[in-house]
């Protein structure tokens, strides 16, 4: 006589999964965002201490650069970030020309950060805010410029993200490249929300 | 022949009392299941006999004895039933959907008929928008700073628990955020404390 035997088929919730399981290239890329941490956080910690030790130098600039700029590039930025997520999204639904389009304007939104950013620099450098003019200058322009360059990085990740969406390598089982450069952005986001406050508004 | 099964005849359906489907039985609560009142003419004999002796005051003073007796088991069941609306899935695809994909977010109760991607954005943009203000309107010092610093901490820790999906990934992700937040935190205390002129 045969065993009776009911097999209990594993259930694993998509909870479940996600809680116990991780992706090891998602658990790189946090790792090295842990290193940029490290870099970011120096770079405000020194521009913290100047701005603590000479406040006049720190208001000047900020007469001169103005407000209005940095604000819009701020929101072009936080804009930037929601179209990422829209478009993870999207291609959670499967829906892969709305992935597409989602963070073609991520990119699109990057780059005007970017160059907006080179008009900023170009109205302090008129003003005689330069990166050696004074002590302030390096402490200024290395967080800011770093930042800049990670955007850079990021415009043109999110256009090989599209690319490769375009050739159908992403659907709705398969998006771990979406979501990688997602932490990226993100992560390009966040420091430029603690940048944009320590650095133009404090 | 003769061994013919004989079929049971289905229960005519009562068109002026239909059954209730299943389903809008299982969407009601117990509460709701119990305080269906049973109507007079449905009550056997004794209960209405019971019914029709009880003085009046004596019966408002049960129905205010039941009521106090009544307050702790529905905060069992209001309890229960929050649970139970919340693990229950709708449809095995709805079980697994996460939740940032539905069509709206819940906030404190309410619902907004947003993806919680763009609710969070909104929230964003106002923070932005009230941060500005603060350094523009505020005189220096303090009461200055002390907001700024917040609101945008605020910020940056919505966007790493909702867009990064801190909130319901793995949570060693956390440590590789705050492990060198830690050590950057520690080394600007200690640059803060050296003089300008140095040692």
């Amino acid at each position: 006589m045969s065993e009776a035997r009911i097999d209990t088929p594993q259930v694993h919730t998509h909870s479940q999964a996600e809680a116990t399981h991780i992706d090891n290239m998602k658990f790189a890329m946090w790792l090295f965002l842990a290193s940029e941490v490290v870099l970011f956080a120096v770079m405000i910690a020194l521009f913290v201490v100047f701005r603590v030790n000479n406040p006049e130098r720190v208001h000047e600039v900020h007469e001169a650069a103005g407000i209005l700029l940095v604000s819009a590039n701020t929101f072009l930025l936080l804009s930037s970030s929601w179209t990422m997520v829209m478009g993870l999204r999207a291609i959670q639904n499967n829906e892969q020309q709305s992935l597409i389009r989602w963070i073609g304007m991520t990119a699109l939104l990057g780059l005007l950060f970017v160059g907006l950013q080179y008009v900023e620099y170009n109205t302090l450098s008129a003003e005689g805010i330069t990166l050696y003019g004074d002590e302030f200058g390096m402490r200024f322009y290395a967080p800011t410029a770093l930042h800049g360059a990670h955007v850079i990085v990021g415009v043109l990740w999110a256009l090989w993200v599209v690319y490769r969406g375009s050739k159908g390598a992403y659907n709705n089982g398969k998006y771990l490249g979406v979501e990688i450069f997602g932490l990226y952005w993100h992560f390009v986001d966040v420091v430029w929300i603690v940048l944009f406050t320590m650095i133009y508004l404090v | 022949m003769t061994d013919e099964i004989k079929r049971e005849e289905p229960t005519p359906i009562d068109p002026n009392n239909p059954p209730q489907s299943i389903a809008e039985q299982d969407s009601k609560t117990i509460r709701e299941l119990r305080a269906d009142p049973v109507p007079v003419e449905e009550m056997p004999a004794e209960a209405k006999q019971v019914l029709a002796s009880e003085p009046h005051a004596e019966k408002v003073a049960r129905a205010a004895a039941e009521d106090v007796l009544n307050k702790p088991i529905e905060a069992v069941e209001d309890a229960v039933n929050a649970i139970d609306r919340e693990t229950r899935p709708t449809t095995p695809a709805a079980a697994h959907a996460p939740t940032h994909n539905r069509n709206e977010t819940h906030v404190f109760g309410r619902v907004i008929p947003l993806p919680l991607y763009t609710v969070v954005f909104i929230t964003l943009a106002i923070i932005t928008i009230v941060e500005v203000i603060i350094a523009e309107v505020f005189p220096e010092g303090i009461f200055k700073t002390v907001p700024l610093v917040v609101l945008s901490l605020g910020k940056a820790v919505m966007v790493v628990l909702f867009y990064m999906h801190l909130r319901e990934d793995s949570r060693v992700f956390a440590f590789a955020l705050i492990l060198p937040l830690l050590i950057a935190l520690v080394s600007a205390i200690f640059l803060l404390s050296v003089p300008i002129t140095g040692y």
